[in-house]
This record gives C-alpha cells, structure tokens and sequence, in this order.
C-alpha cells in the first residue's frame, strides 16, 4: 500500500517536471494579442491581420515596439491584403514585456526574425511618433 | 485491494453518469427559461398547461438594410449572440467560433444566425456590413442586426444573455459571450460559450441531434 501510494507520488512529480518553462512573452501575447490574431498567429479573415510570415512586421521593425504600445488606426496592407480595424494601445505594458512579446512572436510566427534586444525595443519607444 | 475495489467502483459509476448526461443532453435538450403554470377545464377536468418561455416578437435592420423579424427564421433554429464591432476583448473569439458553425451548416437550410450589435451609436448598417463582408459571411444566413437600443437590451433579457452599457470595462459594454439556440418555436434550446471551443463543438453536436430528432418526427 505504501509503496503503492510512493509510486504514484512519483509518477505525478514526474508530470510536474514535464511542465514547460514560463514563457513571459506567450503570457502577454494570451492575454493582449491572441483574441484578434488568434492562437495560431493567422489574424481572422479580412478583420485582423495575420502576424505568421507577416511582411508588414519586417519592414516596421523599428515602428512595432510603438504600434504594440500606442495602437495603431487607419488601413495598413499585409502580404498584399489590405485591414482597416482599429488596434487598441496597451499603455501599461514595460519595455521589458514588450521586448519578451517581440521575441515570442518572432518565434511562434516569424522564425527568420531577427531577435530582438531591450536596448533596441528601448531606443524605438522613444522614437514613438 | 479494497482501495482499488472502491476506486474501481466510483471510476465506473463516473462514466456512467457522464455517458448518462451526454445522452439526455443531446436527444432531448429541455426548454429553457421560465415557466408558467394554466389551469383550464377540459370535460368538466381541470387540467395544468405550462406555458414556456417564449421570445418575443422582434423587429431590427441587418447589415442590407433589410428587416429582421422572427419570420427570417421561420422554420429554423438559430444561434444568437450579442457583440460589437470594436470589441477588444472576447467578441473576436466569438466571431470566430460563430464562423466554425457557419462553414459546418453552410448547406444545412434550417439553421441561420443572428449577432445583435449592443453598440447601437457606433454600429451603423453600413459599418454592420463592412464587418459581415470582412469574415466573408452574408444575409439572410447570418444576419448581422442593430436597432434602437432599448429593444436590443429588451431582447438581450428574453434570450436571458447580459448586454449593458459599462465605462470600466475595455471598450464601454459588459456583455455574455453566450450563444443562444433557439428552435423552430422560438423557444431557448441551449446556452453555450462562444469563447470556449469545447462548448462550440457541444452546440454543433447537440444542434445536428436535434435536426435529425425532427426529420425523424416527420
């Protein structure tokens, strides 16, 4: 019986060890981002853009620490497709979550992305228009 | 050996009872809501009638501009939910869920959709219309419908789904991401979660149990 109860113990610590490290960038993503570009990073129809292979987001790297900080308004074309909706801003968000959320979606999203550096997210806030 | 026997036991009465429930739930969903009692003489007898919630007549202007009533849905279940176009929050979820139905009863002529806007000022025909266009989704299958809004409210109560108006909350509404089912008698078949994909899959389910329940009655 007691070894019985001893194995199981175990056999649950062994499921608890197989839990995935934190990743600080996904939680932020969850819960700011996945609802309009969804789990998969595909946006939803006409309504919200995709992020996965977005070419929108290579050629505004410098402007997208901004975009995700301020929101964003008025029609923007994504891999040849046009969106019009409005994106809320997230003014409460630090440097340091932004520069996590970049990363996450370069890696669920945008494999070739170049990585992004808290100096860099950093000097592009300032640079805010 | 008796611990083992004993959770042997509870494992199984567990499928039982699930297995039981999944079995009601899809054969013979109830009529929700609630309930009044008429007593009436029949033959000198004096026999109880229920009289079961029912949803009230409706008049609102879909995405065309064309009118909404309970004709549309004539002979037809529908899925209804309330949402607004600039909602940040759950209402994209929704849309999306909504959609997974959408495509799956896109042959299937008895059931149609309803999305009331609970943000009547900004929610225009027009704006209505780009939003339906954009997710690729028309009228009559999928009325997208505004109108004033103390009917809009009126009619979230009777479908027993929250809408209000709320400052504090992102975007300025509180609303349920609930989809009500309703069946070809205008009464309130199912609530589900329109934000949760599991509950999504339970109202398809239950909904084709329910149109292969009808073409059996026939």
């Amino acid at each position: 019986m007691t070894k019985n109860l001893s194995s199981l113990f175990l056999i649950v610590g062994l499921f608890g060890a197989c839990n995935p490290l934190p990743n600080p960038g996904k939680e932020v993503y969850v819960e700011k981002c996945q609802n309009c570009h969804g789990i998969d990073g595909n946006g939803l129809k006409g309504l919200y853009p995709p992020l996965t292979n977005a070419d929108y987001i290579k050629e505004n790297r410098e402007r997208i620490a901004c975009i995700i900080m301020n929101g964003m308004e008025g029609e923007i074309m994504v891999n040849g497709k046009v969106y019009n909706e409005k994106m809320p801003s997230n003014p409460l968000l630090t440097e340091a979550e932004i520069t996590n959320l970049l990363n996450y979606i370069n890696s669920a999203f945008l494999p070739e992305n170049k990585t992004f550096t808290l100096k860099e997210v950093s000097n592009n806030l300032r640079d805010c228009k | 050996m008796r611990f083992s026997l004993f959770s042997l036991i509870v494992l199984i009465s567990a499928i039982f009872q699930t297995s039981c429930v999944e079995y009601k739930s899809e054969n013979n969903l109830p009529i929700l809501g609630p309930r009044e009692p008429i007593e009436k003489e029949v033959d000198g007898k004096v026999v109880v009638d229920t009289i079961y919630h029912t949803i009230p007549n409706f008049s609102f202007t879909n995405q065309d501009g064309n009118e909404v009533t309970q004709k549309t849905f004539a002979n037809s279940y529908y899925i209804t939910d309330f949402f607004f176009t600039s909602c940040p929050t759950i209402c994209p979820v929704m849309t999306k869920n909504m959609l997974i139905l959408y495509d799956d009863f896109e042959g299937e002529e008895r059931v149609k959709f309803l999305s009331h806007t609970i943000d009547t000022r900004h929610d225009s025909v027009e704006v209505l219309k780009n939003y339906a266009s954009k997710i690729e989704v028309s009228a009559p299958k999928w009325n997208f419908v505004t109108g004033s809004k103390e009917d809009i409210y009126g009619i979230a109560e009777s479908y027993l789904a929250s809408a209000a108006e709320d400052p504090n909350s992102p975007g300025g509404y509180i609303h349920s991401g609930a989809f009500v089912l309703i069946d070809p008698n205008n009464h309130i078949r199912g609530y589900y979660d329109g934000t949760q994909p599991q509950a999504v899959e339970k109202l398809k389910r239950e909904l084709k149990a329910l149109l292969k329940n009808d073409e059996k009655l026939k």
